[in-house]
């Protein structure tokens, strides 16, 4: 059985944040699932039996190496998309998420090419494409 | 594969109200999932795969109580986390505060509820739902 595909998978994203305007995003690789060469904010599957809080700290901490200092939920959105001539079906939970600037660092290299930090109008391109619509929708929550 | 316990599960549940301060309370019957003979302050259940979440909570609506709401708001989201009989279970809610016009109720499935009330919110009926507290003291500002 097969996440968001034989069953509607549940995933965390996070926009992280210094506390001073700017977010990390990182550029995915060749090697990740899809959208190769985008810029992503972050995210991943919550796991069976774990919160979405818990879910949300351990995919930072494998991604950025850290744990958030602060959590503030955005929202959530329903995902319907097509894998692989099928469709999927995901609701993803929206959380923005305050990090130690100074103790950040790659932690997936097999999927994540460079980290960066940038002002929100000053996002580089190509963004993961779930992120334009979801920076849209909560823009006003993350300035 | 069994929502709930091989995954998550993902439900829908829609606390119907009358208008004069009344919420439905049904009894969940023999043929329910779980917790059957306890009373369930929701009309819903199990999102199916590329529903969308209001598409759930009305097709539930229309095959538990024969009827729709004339207008419903968003109330928030819960996790669930139960163990039953031994096993863990691990399920995600949606809950929606709905306007129900009484007269217009028809329980479909009595072994799916067998007992039904309109009593204020406050008015516990026993035995209640497994985390019925949690969601009375998260929503019960909203009606």
């Amino acid at each position: 059985m097969i996440k968001g595909i034989d069953f509607t998978g549940v995933t965390v994203s996070f926009y992280c944040h210094d506390g001073k305007g700017n977010y990390l995003l990182h550029k995915r690789t060749n090697r990740c699932r899809d959208e190769h060469g985008a810029w992503d904010c972050g995210g991943g599957g919550l796991k069976f039996g774990e919160k979405l809080e818990d879910g949300l700290t351990r995919e930072i901490q494998e991604e950025y190496g850290t744990k958030p200092e602060e959590i503030q939920f955005l929202g959530f959105d329903e995902v319907f998309r097509e894998h692989e001539g099928k469709p999927t079906h995901w609701i993803s939970f929206r959380y923005k998420v305050l990090l130690d600037r100074e103790k950040v660092i790659n932690g997936e290299p097999e999927k994540i090419d460079e980290l960066s930090w940038y002002k929100i109008e000053e996002f580089p391109v190509p963004l993961h494409s779930q992120m334009e619509s979801a920076l849209e929708k909560y823009k006003s929550f993350l300035k | 594969m069994k929502k709930g316990i091989d995954c998550v599960g993902i439900f829908v549940s829609g606390i119907c109200h009358d208008g004069q301060g009344n919420i439905l309370y049904r009894r969940r019957g023999p043929g329910a999932r779980d917790e059957q003979g306890k009373w369930d302050p929701g009309v819903g259940g199990a999102l199916e795969m590329g529903e969308t979440i209001e598409q759930c909570l009305l097709r539930e609506m229309k095959e538990e109580i024969g009827t729709t709401p004339s207008s419903f708001e968003f109330l928030g989201h819960r996790e669930k986390f139960r163990n039953l009989d031994g096993v863990e279970t691990h399920w995600l809610g949606f809950y929606y505060k709905c306007l129900i016009d009484p007269l217009s109720v028809v329980i479909g499935d009595t072994q799916e509820s067998d007992l039904t009330i309109w009593a204020p919110f406050s008015q516990h009926q026993s035995p209640m739902m497994i985390g019925f507290e949690d969601t009375y003291t998260k929503f019960k500002h909203r009606f």
